[in-house]
């Protein structure tokens, strides 16, 4: 105690001045200084030094009232000590004031008169008081039963009394309690503070953090001290950093977090009347202008304030592991060291049990080379060890002095692609990188939105860590039972998914709209990559659309077609629509904890089934096996009043189409196709045609043999455009015995009602020349053809898209395409297919008549019945077909359409 | 006083609140509910495996009303909600008897 604290108090006591407004008015003081520059420190230690004279004269004053006996019984055997942050010299203006009265049994009742003097005072002055009244025997034994006291108890400091009282409780205090056991206390303190953050928050990235609790807040900051008093006797921070247990730049940050954070808290209290320690939205808005913040054009002053918090709050925490790392780490090692062999893997890093370095003369080579530091990460990942922490510092600091451009590697990128692969652990080592400094090395757009905060009431992230829990969440998804995670799981390339999570939101924190913003952004990181055609449009299309299936879902019906389709236009092949879905729910489930619910869930998982069919070309109903067996039952049955066959011929046959056959077919269609079958001979086609009275269509069915003739699907589509037919559906189906099924419905516009036989057959026995090679398509086209004469652009006409898809079957190249619906496009679309050297194999053609759009799907194979693997040949084969289609439709070829066909990125 | 609850299709309730607001309703909430009605539940194909949700995914909305307000109000919702199809939804209208602005202690019609 100086003399100085009483005068103070004496005065502020003093004349008008009620200790009430006195305080109130310290407070505003206290919170004014700060304004002005005054570090929080000075403020707190102002403050403190108010609340001590008002204790130290109650006390004074106690002891003058007493009598004499009871004055030396004050002044001799009872004391007035400081615990906790008061005991520090910390009080934030609100802070709770932790007192304890220490005496020596002898004081007898004299000591329970001072200090009921001292408390009750405290309390009619509005302070929230924790108090206690202590031998240093029961101080000792608490000690050691409650972690809190424990430590309340390591700041005390001497208020008024008996300071022989006090010195005699410190010393044995230090001796008996701090200084025991310290390893398993620092464990212990750890523990619970992690206890804590998984209640306040175990991200640091949280939108409305409590400075004191969540991650990073100033507990971090107690929790430093508390270890490093324990493990190291040093009563200090600056007594750590002199005795180089703390690096000088971990000292500073620390001393910069602390500083940074008492002046937020102190903010809050003045603000709020009370000890609130929670940084609302509100509030954050307040205290940035408060300190000076200005909105710039791109970012508010709140964002720009947050992302200080946040780097703050961030340097403390790592600060504080770092530190309890070293607390223990020399037993650690020790042990480790002793029971599991290293083991040296790869030739430069080495691994300890669960951990991996890199040994000290080896690790300048390993930080020079981005190709080494992607194997580390990796080999990490895929073999679940943990990277040494000091490590991952080391990388931090090394990684300024490394240009991006060392990064721009054809390994470095097949590196990071393969982390991003997995299948396990990605986010984590993802998180790892971020920590390290490296992931901004790979994405350079990484590093501004760290600690970027997302300025409104759905995120409760910042987008660094949104994005990384998104990558988290996906895995978390496919862990669940359901649609999505099944979804997720049968996506074949996880690294461009994941990739496309990592920069879905980097676009934020700009003017623009980040969606734009991150389909640029996606195809600097492709080209970076150096992804291919087909994994930029891939990687570009899932940033620049993320939110496409979200809107769509929660804000569209989708029982709509006109709902559908554009959807299902827009993205095309059921491996983009997957990839969305993971996404978009990822996504919504890494705004924060909830928000994903089951009923969000379970409407994307709609519109993804009701997308599915339109987008794969297949009606997904599967028939299981118990299904085939009733399947050939009553096909058995159908036969049965013509010719008996053998179930096991029927289930033969059967076995050979694919399943969409056998579930969209009728039973009594399926016979009569078996039994067309069945008389088919080599070089052989049969064609069927019937009228169906319900829709009011023809239908014609055309059984043959794949080798008969190259482009056979095209040939028939050919002969109905010339003939005048408007083809509104087909399928085409070839066995893998080579036995072909296509079945069309037409319409015939120049006929009213059923078309007469001869008609009908006239078409038929056409179709059986072409097919025969007996006549060419080419022939029937007669100038007045009616694919010319009716040929009309429709006023608003859609553009006309045109996708492949690589990597939905393994055995053919998949084409989409959706275009307006005129009569003989499909002939075009066919020939150019039919011309660019492939065989359909399969197709879904699908005219939605309300929509007057065609959506049609091609499955192909090159003439050897192989897939087409060569990018440059797909994206040949893709811009050909839209080219070929645009010329049928006598619109010009798009400009930039043309460009794009020669560069591949 | 009345309180209209309806129940409609969750794509439709931008253009439900946009009718409402325009009619000088101030206030709704708004719930993410699931239930099923005549529209059963929801049968989609995975995989093979019939996908099945016994629930279909709804919003409901709640406003609170002077008796006045009531043939408006359902009216504009109807209109905004329809589809046509099924599972556009319903609507209920049920008494209230008593309502308190929680701040400054109104009652009645004025705390609506």
């Amino acid at each position: 105690m100086t003399p100085n604290n009483a005068s103070s108090a004496e005065l502020l006591l003093g004349a008008e001045t009620t200790p009430v407004s006195a305080l109130a008015g310290h407070r505003q003081v206290l919170l004014q200084r700060l304004l002005d520059g005054a570090s929080g420190a000075d403020g707190m230690a102002a403050l403190t030094e108010f609340v001590d004279g008002l204790i130290i004269g109650r006390y004074r004053n106690a002891m003058r009232q007493a009598g004499e006996g009871a004055q030396v019984t004050g002044a001799q055997h009872c004391c007035l000590v400081a615990l906790g942050g008061y005991g520090q010299r910390e009080l934030a203006p609100y802070s709770d004031i932790d007192v304890m009265f220490l005496y020596r049994e002898k004081a007898g009742e004299a000591a329970l008169v001072f200090f009921r003097e001292v408390l009750h005072h405290l309390w009619d002055l509005g302070f929230q008081v924790g108090h206690s009244m202590r031998t240093i025997h029961d101080c000792i034994e608490l000690a050691e039963q409650d972690l809190s006291i424990r430590t309340a108890m390591m700041t005390a400091r001497f208020l008024a009394g008996s300071p022989s009282l006090f010195q005699e409780f410190h010393r044995r205090y230090f001796r008996q309690v701090v200084g025991h056991g310290t390893r398993r206390f620092v464990e212990q303190k750890m523990e619970e503070r992690r206890r804590e953050y998984v209640k306040f928050g175990q991200t640091i990235y949280l939108l409305e953090p409590n400075v004191k609790k969540s991650k990073g807040g100033l507990r971090d900051f107690h929790l430093l001290r508390w270890a490093g008093m324990a493990r190291f006797q040093a009563a200090t921070l600056q007594d750590l950093a002199d005795r180089s247990l703390l690096s000088r730049q971990d000292f500073l940050s620390v001393t910069e977090a602390r500083d940074f954070l008492w002046r937020v808290r102190a903010s809050l209290h003045v603000k709020a009347g009370m000890a609130q320690e929670i940084l609302s939205f509100d509030e954050q808005v307040r205290i940035a202008s408060l300190y000076g913040f200005k909105d710039w054009p791109h970012l508010l002053a709140v964002e720009q304030f947050m992302q200080q918090y946040y780097r703050h709050t961030t340097g403390l925490h790592e600060t504080l592991l770092r530190f309890i790392d070293r607390c223990q780490t020399v037993s650690a090692k020790r042990r480790s060291s002793r029971a599991l062999p290293a083991n040296m893997v790869d030739g430069y890093f080495l691994v300890t049990g669960r951990h991996v370095t890199v040994p000290s003369e080896l690790q300048a080579r390993v930080l020079d080379s981005p190709d080494l530091l992607l194997r580390l990460f990796d080999m990490a990942r895929a073999r679940r060890l943990k990277i040494d922490r000091d490590l991952v510092d080391a990388i931090h600091s090394h990684m300024d002095s490394v240009s991006d451009e060392a990064f721009r590697t054809p390994e470095v990128s097949r590196a990071f692609l393969k982390i991003l692969a997995g299948p396990d652990a990605v986010a984590g080592t993802l998180e790892t990188m971020h920590r390290a400094h490296l992931l901004e090395k790979l994405i350079p757009i990484f590093a501004r939105v760290r600690g970027l905060m997302q300025f409104n009431q759905y995120h409760k992230y910042t987008v660094d860590e949104h994005t990384l829990l998104a990558v988290a969440k996906a895995k978390v998804l496919a862990l669940e039972s359901g649609v999505i995670g099944e979804v997720y799981q049968e996506i074949r390339r996880k690294d461009l998914l994941h990739l496309a999570i990592l920069l879905h939101d980097l676009g934020k924190g700009r003017k623009e709209d980040h969606s734009e913003v991150g389909k640029v952004i996606a195809e600097e990181t492709a080209a970076r990559l150096g992804c291919d055609e087909q994994e930029t449009r891939t990687l570009v299309f899932l940033v620049h659309k993320h939110l496409l299936m979200a809107h769509t879902a929660f804000r569209r019906d989708p029982y709509d077609e006109k709902v559908l389709l554009p959807f299902a236009k827009e993205v095309g092949t059921p491996e983009l629509l997957r990839k969305l879905l993971v996404l978009t729910a990822a996504d919504i489930a890494a705004v924060g904890p909830g928000v994903l619910t089951k009923w969000k869930e379970l409407l994307l998982t709609q519109l993804y089934l009701r997308t599915l069919p339109t987008v794969s070309g297949e009606q997904d109903k599967t028939v299981g096996p118990e299904c085939l067996k009733e399947l050939v039952s009553e096909v058995a049955r159908e036969f049965a009043n013509v010719t008996p066959v053998r179930f096991d011929w029927i289930e033969s046959q059967l076995s050979q189409f694919p399943l969409r056959y056998r579930h969209g077919t009728p039973p009594k269609r399926i016979a009569a196709h078996l039994a067309a079958i069945r008389r088919l001979q080599a070089g052989d086609v049969l064609v069927k045609e019937t009228f169906n009275e319900e829709l009011g269509m023809c239908e014609y069915t055309v059984i043959t043999h794949d080798n008969l003739i190259p482009g056979i699907f095209s040939k028939i589509v050919g002969v109905m455009t010339a003939q005048g037919l408007q083809i509104l559906d087909a399928r085409i189906i070839t066995r893998d015995d080579g036995v072909v099924v296509d079945t069309f419905k037409v319409s015939e516009p120049d006929y009213v009602g059923v078309p007469p036989v001869e008609r009908r057959a006239s078409i038929a026995a056409t179709i059986v020349q072409v097919l025969k090679g007996e006549e060419e398509v080419e022939r029937l086209m007669s100038p007045n053809t009616r694919m010319h004469s009716v040929r009309h652009l429709p006023a608003t006409r859609h553009a006309t898209e045109v996708q492949i898809d690589n990597e939905t079957s393994d055995r053919s190249t998949i084409i989409d395409v959706f275009a307006d619906h005129t009569q003989g496009l499909l002939y075009a679309i066919t020939r150019s297919i039919f011309q660019l050297g492939l065989s359909v194999h399969a197709a879904r053609i699908s005219h939605r008549q309300e929509l007057d759009q065609m959506v049609d799907v091609f499955y192909v194979m090159d003439w050897d019945g192989a897939k087409i693997e060569d990018h440059a040949r797909l994206e040949r084969i893709r811009a050909t077909i839209k080219q070929d289609i645009d010329l049928f439709m006598g619109q010009p070829i798009d400009a930039s359409e043309g460009v794009s066909i020669g560069t591949p990125a | 006083m009345k309180m209209i609850e309806a129940i409609v299709q969750p794509f439709k309730l931008d253009e439900v609140k946009k009718a409402l607001v325009e009619i000088g309703v101030k206030g709704m909430t708004v719930m993410e509910v699931q239930g099923f009605g005549r529209q059963q539940g929801v049968h989609e194909f995975y995989r093979g495996a019939e996908y099945t949700s016994d629930f279909v995914p709804k919003v409901r909305i709640e406003v609170y009303i002077s008796d006045n307000q009531v043939p408006r109000v359902i009216e504009t919702i109807r209109s905004s909600a329809k589809t046509g199809s099924v599972g556009d939804g319903k609507i209920f209208v049920s008494d209230l008897s008593h309502v308190m602005r929680i701040r400054t202690g109104e009652t009645g019609e004025s705390a609506l």
